[in-house]
């Protein structure tokens, strides 16, 4: 009977992360495509998301929320907003102009970052953005929780090494180091109850959760 | 948060005396109390109650062997509630409606209507009942999530461009480091002690459900209501006082003497710190016991040993408090400190190295009054002033508190131009803000304004041993110099 309970437990526990790797990756989606074109995000999948991840008690959620009740709605404000701040260069999204305000090693960030998609099995063929842009690097964290998700539920541990092993170099050397203070920048120069603004709580509240998290796990590794 | 602001306190049915228990706590202000079935074991009950009565603040009044933190922290996030918007209050059956179980519900929701909310970057997830991972297949089943509190040091409040660092000395785990402008702190070190918040005399570190304001509530709540034996003790320390207002700290280190005083002066006749004895708080706690004691002999207070305990008695001796100030707490400013010992005595000084206050001696032989000192001083204890004739440096005791920053900064402290100690000197509060230095300044010859004081043009002409130098100097200022040279060359 013990062995029959303990089972059940450890199963339950190993639903609960993939479920997790499975919300993380739908997230990183989610604010991704926000950062390319707003009115193409799928909404009813954003409020999906919302749904399934109230029993998980994950402390961005409540900024998530928020941002995903204001994508329902994209106005023209919204769009000229969008163009004041990544196209005329407010609050540029692309991590070479935030780790080198300089701007003499901006190609070495960007080569950098090609890099990390490369070992990671990726080629890099957009030719509408740069490969450091926010939804790029965004992109690239959506495709690793995949990975994660399916090796969970498959049993890999081996591969699920590998995969958290690449999302804590990534966000250590990358995402987690630039995008944090990206979207305190960003909702600084946002109207209040603005999407941007909300996009910037929720996008600073998620990737510095996650950061920590990765961190917790990459800490178990053997 | 204000008085009118929702509390949610919701009590288990289970307790010996439930009706009586929500009774007593109806009569808190702004309080209105519910007793929920099955909340020692289902604290989602507790939550759900908060999010319909639209409260984003909780307390559960529980059993003792009630729901761990970590569940409830847990069932409090999953309705949406902040981390650390949530107090638990156990009740042992022995307890049940006494007044004591009032006082601490109270306390905790002064504490949380104190609370300002968790920034993403104060959460730290950890993940429960921490196991050595032996094999790749274990993480496929890793324990639940539970989340840390960090501390946070906004950039407006912190006094880091001069230096001061003082929360990154204090830090045990080397877990703050000074960048450029602003205090980072490495989530994987920090422990949470709070040791941090304790040692910025500014109030500048904010750490969730252990700030100094939320403190303050709580502190001013229980002795508000009548407690006059306070422990403050360590969340790992083993505590077995009931006849005690508890006050739980992430570390007894973070307990300065500061916070002790100014309990003895609100209404506490006695308080009591109490360490885990685990770690090196141990030996801080009884160092900063032993100051107090001192100290209030000093002063002629015969129960010295009564009223600051390491470790509490049975029962407290019923001491009257040392004085009943109508000033509020204000636990990380050293001035509230100075003010309740200037209340105390005027005449008196305890050297001491857990002594929260400073005393700085400047020779006025080697200081040239160049204000590096005043500059970098973090509580102001130290300015310099500038009048049509002179510069002075003047010292206000009761602001330091002797962090040693000033002699750090003084380019003539190797000349012996200034001492600093920590000594709490009741005359030296007394006297208030007095001059260590008064030095004439030099003025420019073409638009009057000041150079800088005149001995420390002078120790500029002694060090480079260059008279025409200190002449140009000393003739006119920067700006005056660049125009005329500017006007020779053309």
């Amino acid at each position: 009977m013990v062995v029959v309970v303990a089972g059940r437990s450890q199963a339950r526990r190993a639903r609960s992360f993939v479920e997790l790797a499975a919300l993380r990756s739908a997230t990183y989606g989610l604010l991704g495509s926000l950062f390319l074109d707003p009115r193409e995000v799928d909404v009813v999948a954003a409020r999906r998301l919302c749904g399934s991840a109230v029993a998980s008690g994950l402390p961005f959620l409540p900024s998530l929320r928020a941002l995903v009740e204001l994508v329902d709605d994209v106005s023209e404000t919204d769009l000229l907003e969008r163009a004041g701040l990544f196209v005329l260069g407010a609050c540029p999204p692309y991590e070479s102009a935030w780790v080198d305000e300089r701007g003499r090693d901006r190609g070495l960030v960007s080569v950098a970052v090609e890099r990390a998609y490369a070992a990671a099995g990726l080629g890099f063929a957009d030719a509408n953005e740069l490969p450091d842009h926010a939804a790029i690097e965004l992109g690239f964290m959506q495709l690793l929780c995949d990975d994660e998700e399916r090796s969970r539920d498959r049993g890999d541990g081996e591969a699920l090494c590998e995969y958290l092993r690449r999302q804590a170099e990534f966000l250590e050397r990358h995402l987690g180091r630039w995008f944090p203070p990206f979207c305190q920048g960003l909702g600084r120069a946002t109207a209040p109850g603005s999407l941007y603004g909300a996009l910037a709580r929720a996008g600073h509240a998620f990737v510095v959760h996650d950061r920590e998290l990765v961190r917790v796990l990459a800490g178990e590794l053997p | 948060m204000s008085v009118e602001d929702p509390v949610t306190v919701a009590i288990c049915d289970g307790l010996a005396d439930a009706a009586a228990v929500r009774d007593a706590l109806d009569k808190l202000p702004g309080v209105h109390p519910a007793v929920v079935r099955g909340l020692s074991r289902r604290p989602e009950r507790g939550a759900a109650l908060a999010v319909t009565e639209g409260a984003e603040r909780l307390v559960m009044v529980v059993r003792g062997d009630g729901a761990s933190r970590d569940e409830v922290q847990r069932q409090a996030r999953r309705a949406g509630l902040d981390p650390f918007a949530v107090e638990l209050v156990r009740v042992t059956d022995a307890e049940g409606a006494t007044p004591a179980v009032a006082l601490r519900v109270g306390a905790a929701v002064a504490r949380l209507r104190a609370f300002g909310g968790t920034a993403p970057e104060q959460l730290r997830p950890r993940l429960l009942d921490e196991q050595a991972t032996t094999s790749r297949r274990s993480l496929l089943t890793l324990p639940p999530l539970t989340y840390d509190a960090l501390p946070k040091v906004p950039e407006e409040r912190c006094h880091e461009p001069q230096r001061c660092r003082l929360c990154v000395d204090a830090c045990p785990h080397a877990a703050l480091e000074a960048e450029p402008r602003r205090i980072v702190v490495d989530a994987a070190r920090c422990d949470g002690c709070g040791l941090c918040v304790a040692a910025c005399p500014r109030g500048a570190v904010d750490l969730p459900a252990a700030s100094p304001a939320e403190y303050e509530a709580r502190l001013d709540a229980l002795l508000t209501a009548g407690a006059d034996a306070l422990v403050f003790s360590c969340r790992h320390a083993r505590l077995d006082a009931a006849s005690w207002a508890p006050v739980e700290v992430p570390c007894a280190a973070m307990v300065t003497p500061g916070w002790v005083l100014q309990a003895l002066v609100h209404g506490a006749g006695t308080v009591a710190v109490v360490p885990c004895g685990d770690c090196f708080c141990g030996d801080q706690t009884e160092r900063r016991v032993s100051y107090l004691r001192e100290l209030l002999t000093l002063l002629g207070d015969e129960h010295a040993t009564a009223r600051v305990q390491l470790r509490p008695e049975a029962e407290p001796p019923g001491l009257p408090p040392l004085a009943r100030s109508r000033s509020p707490q204000r636990l990380s400013e050293p001035v509230a400190t100075a003010e309740v010992l200037r209340g105390l005595g005027d005449v008196g000084s305890l050297v001491h190295d857990a002594s929260p206050l400073g005393l700085v001696e400047v020779s006025d032989e080697a200081c040239t009054a160049c204000g590096a000192c005043a500059t970098v001083c973090p509580t102001g204890a130290l300015r310099l002033d500038q009048t049509a004739g002179d510069a002075s440096i003047s010292f206000d005791a009761a602001a330091c508190v002797g962090c040693g920053r000033c002699a750090l900064a003084c380019p003539e402290a190797a000349n012996g131009a200034i001492a600093t100690e920590r000594t709490t000197d009741l005359g030296a509060l007394a006297r208030g803000r007095v001059a260590l230095k008064r030095e004439p300044l030099v003025r420019c010859q073409s638009c009057g304004r000041p150079i800088a004081p005149r001995r420390l043009l002078e120790r500029v002409g002694e060090l480079v041993a260059d008279e025409p130098l200190l002449g140009i100097l000393a003739e006119r200022c920067a700006d005056c110099r660049s125009l005329r040279t500017v006007a020779e060359r053309s």
